[in-house]
Parts: C-alpha cells; sequence; structure tokens
C-alpha cells in the first residue's frame, strides 16, 4: 500500500548564529540549546556556548528522512532555540517550519538571533518571500533592524 | 451568528496541526498568536489527544494531539462562541487510517467512512465530557483534510446531542465523509457549512462515489489539473493557507452547487480525446457511470449493496459486463464512458474493441487508481 519509503532530505532547521547579550554587556560562557521537532514526533537537541563576546552558532539541520511522504502528511518542525540562567527560561526563537525545504526568510532571521535578556518576549512577524499577504511569525526576545514587526508582547508564555 | 473568517478558520486549521506534539513538555501553536485577539486557549487543558491507525497502536494507546478547543474572548466579535479545529494526517500512523473504506455507523446513526469513524471514537469520549460542561453557544468546527472529516463527524455528532445549539462546520481539502444521505443529514442539522477547496486539490474526490459530498463548494482557487501540491496547507502551489487568507469573507469566495452527481452525463465514444486530468473531469465520469447505471436500471441494485471500496466496482464491473451485451445503445454509451475513463487516466492509445469484464474491470482500476496515486495511495483493484 505504501510505496513512499524511499529516502529524500528533510531541512528542519537553518544555521543559527547570534549574539547575546544582558543589559548591554556580553553574556560568556552560556549554554544555548535547540529543540526540534520533526514530523516524526522526533526530538533533536543541540547546543552551544556563547563566547567572550557572547557570540554563539549551531550549524544547519538536514536529515535524510525514510518518513512517508504521502499527500495526506503536512510535514512540519517545531523549533525552539532557548537558553536557561538563574531557574529562568529565555526564548530566543520559537516557531514551526512548514515543509521540508529551507526557508530564505528564516534564514535571514535565524542568522541574527542578537538578544539582550532585558527586551520583553514578543510575537512578531516577518515578510514571506512567495506569498505578500501572509506572514511568517515566531515568537523571540531578539531584535532585527529590518522587516520585524511587534505583533503583542506575550506576558503569560505558557498560553 | 457571526461567522469565521476565511483567514480565522484557515488559522485554527493550521494550528491543529502544531498542537500533534508537546515541545520541552507543553504543547506550542504560534498560529495562536495571531487568533489570541478574538480567542482565549488554554493548551494545557485543551488540546484533545486520539489515537489513529493499526491495530498494535490501539494496543499501546499511543496518542498525539488531534483537536484544539477555544473559546471567544469576553466582549470580543465571538463572545460565548467556541472553536473547535482538528489535526489531519501530519503523522506515519495517522495514514493508515485514510484508505479504510468501509463503513461504519457514525455520530448522527447514519453510516460514514469506518476509518474516519474510527479516528473519531478515539477522542469522543474527551469531547464529551468537554460539551457536557459547555453547553452553550454556537461551535465553529474546523479542519483540513482528515481534520475536515473529523470536523465533520464532531459537528454531526454535537449537533445530535446537543441540537438547539448553532454548529457549523468549515473544511479546507477534506475527503467525502459519507453516502448521499449522510451528505443531506449533514447539510440540514448545521447551521452553516463552509466546505472549501482547491479544484486541483485530489482529496475531496476521494473516497470515490457512492461516497457523496455536502451541497455547496466553495472554491478557493481553480486551477484545473489534479496535482497534489493543491492539498497543501502551507507554500504557493497554492497552499491553503494563502488562499483562504485573501478573502474577506466566504460571502466573497466563489460559491457553487457541486452535486454533480445528480446531473445526467453521456459521453460519445469519438469525443474521448475531450477528457483530461482534471477535477472537472473525474466528476463527469461519476456521473456519466451514474448516468449509465440509471439508464439501463442498475442503479437502484447497486446503491442498495451492503458493500463499499474495491468490492463495490468490482460489482460495478460485473454489472457493466451485462451492460455491454444489451441491445441498442447502452453498450455505445458505455463504450463512450470507458472511452473517456481511458484518456482521463493517461491511455488515450488503447482502443476498445470488447467489453469483457476482466477489460472493464480493469478501466475503471487504472481510471480510480490515477486519482488515489495522485493522493499517495494505490488502491491495487487491478491484476
Amino acid at each position: 500500500m505504501f510505496g513512499f519509503f524511499k529516502k529524500y532530505d528533510a531541512h528542519l532547521c537553518s544555521a543559527v548564529s547570534g549574539l547575546i547579550l544582558d543589559n548591554g554587556k556580553p553574556v560568556v560562557d552560556l549554554k544555548i540549546e535547540r529543540l526540534l521537532v520533526d514530523f516524526d514526533s522526533k526530538e533533536r537537541k543541540d547546543s552551544t556556548i556563547t563566547d567572550q563576546n557572547g557570540a554563539f552558532a549551531l550549524p544547519a539541520v538536514n536529515i535524510r528522512s525514510r518518513s512517508p511522504a504521502s499527500l495526506f502528511r503536512e510535514l512540519l518542525t517545531h523549533q525552539e532555540i532557548y537558553l536557561k540562567r538563574d531557574h529562568t527560561s529565555f526564548t530566543l526563537w520559537s516557531t514551526t517550519l512548514w515543509g521540508v525545504e529551507p526557508i530564505a526568510a528564516y534564514d535571514r532571521k535565524l542568522s541574527k538571533l542578537n538578544a539582550d535578556l532585558k527586551n520583553p518576549l514578543v510575537f512578531f512577524q516577518f515578510a514571506n518571500d512567495y506569498v505578500s499577504h501572509i506572514k511568517h511569525g515566531a515568537r523571540s526576545i531578539c531584535r532585527w533592524d529590518t522587516d520585524f514587526e511587534i505583533h503583542h508582547i506575550i506576558e503569560d508564555e505558557t498560553i | 451568528m457571526r461567522d469565521l473568517t476565511p483567514k480565522i478558520a484557515v488559522k485554527l486549521a493550521e494550528a491543529a496541526y502544531e498542537i500533534k506534539d508537546k515541545k520541552g513538555g507543553h504543547y506550542k501553536a504560534p498560529a495562536l498568536d495571531l487568533l489570541g485577539q478574538d480567542f482565549d486557549f488554554n493548551l494545557a487543558n485543551n488540546v484533545v489527544q486520539g489515537t489513529s491507525g493499526s491495530f498494535m497502536e490501539h494496543i499501546f494507546k499511543h496518542k498525539t494531539g488531534f483537536a484544539l478547543i477555544g473559546t471567544g474572548k469576553k466582549n470580543g466579535s465571538y463572545s460565548g462562541h467556541t472553536v473547535i479545529a482538528l489535526r489531519g494526517t501530519a503523522n506515519k500512523r495517522d495514514a493508515v487510517t485514510d484508505m479504510h473504506c468501509g463503513l461504519s455507523t457514525s455520530a448522527n446513526n447514519l453510516p460514514a467512512h469506518a476509518g474516519f469513524n474510527k479516528t473519531f471514537n478515539s477522542i469522543r469520549p474527551v469531547l464529551n465530557s468537554y460539551f457536557t460542561q459547555n453547553n452553550t453557544g454556537p461551535v465553529h468546527c474546523v479542519g483540513h483534510s482528515l481534520g475536515g472529516a473529523l470536523a465533520n463527524l464532531t459537528a454531526n455528532w454535537l449537533h445530535n446531542k446537543q441540537s438547539g445549539r448553532p454548529i457549523s462546520l468549515y473544511t479546507f481539502g477534506a475527503p467525502r465523509v459519507g453516502y448521499a444521505s449522510f451528505a443531506d443529514k449533514t447539510s440540514n442539522s448545521l447551521h452553516r457549512v463552509f466546505r472549501c477547496l482547491h479544484t486541483a486539490d485530489p482529496v475531496p474526490l476521494l473516497p470515490f462515489w457512492p461516497f457523496v459530498h455536502t451541497e455547496g463548494e466553495y472554491t478557493l482557487n481553480a486551477a484545473p489539473t489534479i496535482s497534489a501540491n493543491a492539498h497543501k496547507m502551507a507554500g504557493n502551489a497554492p497552499g491553503y493557507i494563502s488562499t483562504a487568507s485573501a478573502f474577506k469573507s466566504f460571502a466573497a469566495v466563489n460559491k457553487r452547487n457541486a452535486h454533480w452527481h445528480k446531473e445526467q452525463v453521456r459521453l460519445d465514444y469519438e469525443k474521448r480525446h475531450q477528457a483530461s486530468f482534471t477535477s472537472k473531469w473525474a466528476h463527469r465520469l461519476g456521473a456519466a457511470l451514474i448516468t449509465l447505471l440509471k439508464d439501463t436500471g442498475y442503479l437502484y441494485e447497486i446503491q442498495h449493496m451492503i458493500t463499499s471500496g474495491l468490492t463495490f466496482y468490482d460489482k460495478i464491473a460485473i454489472l457493466l459486463t451485462k451492460v455491454a451485451n444489451m441491445p441498442g445503445k447502452f453498450a455505445e454509451q458505455q463504450r463512450g464512458m470507458l472511452g473517456h475513463m481511458l484518456v482521463f487516466s493517461g491511455k488515450p492509445g488503447v482502443v476498445i474493441t470488447e467489453m469483457s469484464y476482466k477489460f472493464i474491470r480493469w478501466v475503471l482500476s487504472v481510471t480510480l487508481d490515477k486519482v488515489a496515486l495522485v493522493a499517495g495511495h494505490a488502491l491495487s483493484m487491478g491484476k
């Protein structure tokens, strides 16, 4: 019945880089964690440590999947990038990637995950290169100079 | 009563996919960030889990999020309203349910697709306890693909339980759920039914007749050639999120009567090359088959057989073999239909000389498979 176990490439996350400050000062030796939950409900975790400038980077995540690519499946990956400090979690990026292709608009945002821990967490929107009337959206404490529209501040992250 | 806008409805359908799995111990659905102006969602309590798939799945009770429930914000546009969004198939386990084409008795006491019923039954106890406690105000049931079928069953079930409540149904690229009696009861019971599709989406063509949709059809994109991409939520080919979001209201969407199975279609063999792999021709071929069965007096017999799916088309092949030997014009009408089916299926080179059982069964098989394969499933009726 299923002839769909051929392997194919699936993109789960862009390459990530950024800078973490606390009230303008670099946050050094802090663990930055990434959690990806793919369309097979599989969790992938990796992490890195900020350097003396507060900078960090994580590679793009691409997998070879055997998961059936049937029409009846929407392939989406939840992307979560965060750090924990003094028992508080700070969200650098939280959104869903629809499909298994890289999205250039996501690449542009994830290559500049620049945050100050004093920033409030917001839901923001950014341009969709292919469909102008719908925008992408994500939660983050990061700020970008361009293509960054704050929709609202998140008061309670559990909702 | 205020209807959901296409944009809100499709955003809810999108969010239903995002609550499949917990992330770091919590449900997260970024799509809800945009719906927060109108609705409150308590993801800790109002994500409904269900089981789908094989026997083994049921044994191990593997559960994933299937539905999320929201309530209209007080003093907002939807104050007092409830929304429930159900997920389609986003897990390889769920795909197993999709082609179980048998029937079982559904929540409105009429038979419906057994696979959809089974999945719905796995979430029904949770829905029952929620809606028993929250039993007033309008309800909007939403879903894409299999989620649309589940939204349909949810709406019918809730109407049966609380018939005084206005209940509306919003589906995107949903398959057919039951036979004509089920579709008619759905239309008559519910407040509004917004059945949206892309003309090129193969899923609304499935399962095949005698499965039937509700009558009204909202066309979000009219590109004609059947293609798998047209079923997708995301992207621009054309993508339900994109097309639905472009409309301010359902009144702005092109609505048409889609009870094509009631049309009379008799096809001329010599004109068979006019057929093409489009949903229009999928509908016309279905109508041509029904017309032929009606003309030859077999429709009543076939409609009252207790079979479905492949066995059903096997029975049709047997009846059509009899038609091939009938005196008069019916054999020629049948040749016209089969000729068009071959062109539709991408086999224009096959010339019909004799209409044996084996040949007729093969033509029906390649025709059904042509659509089913685009949807990712071979029916394996041939052989």
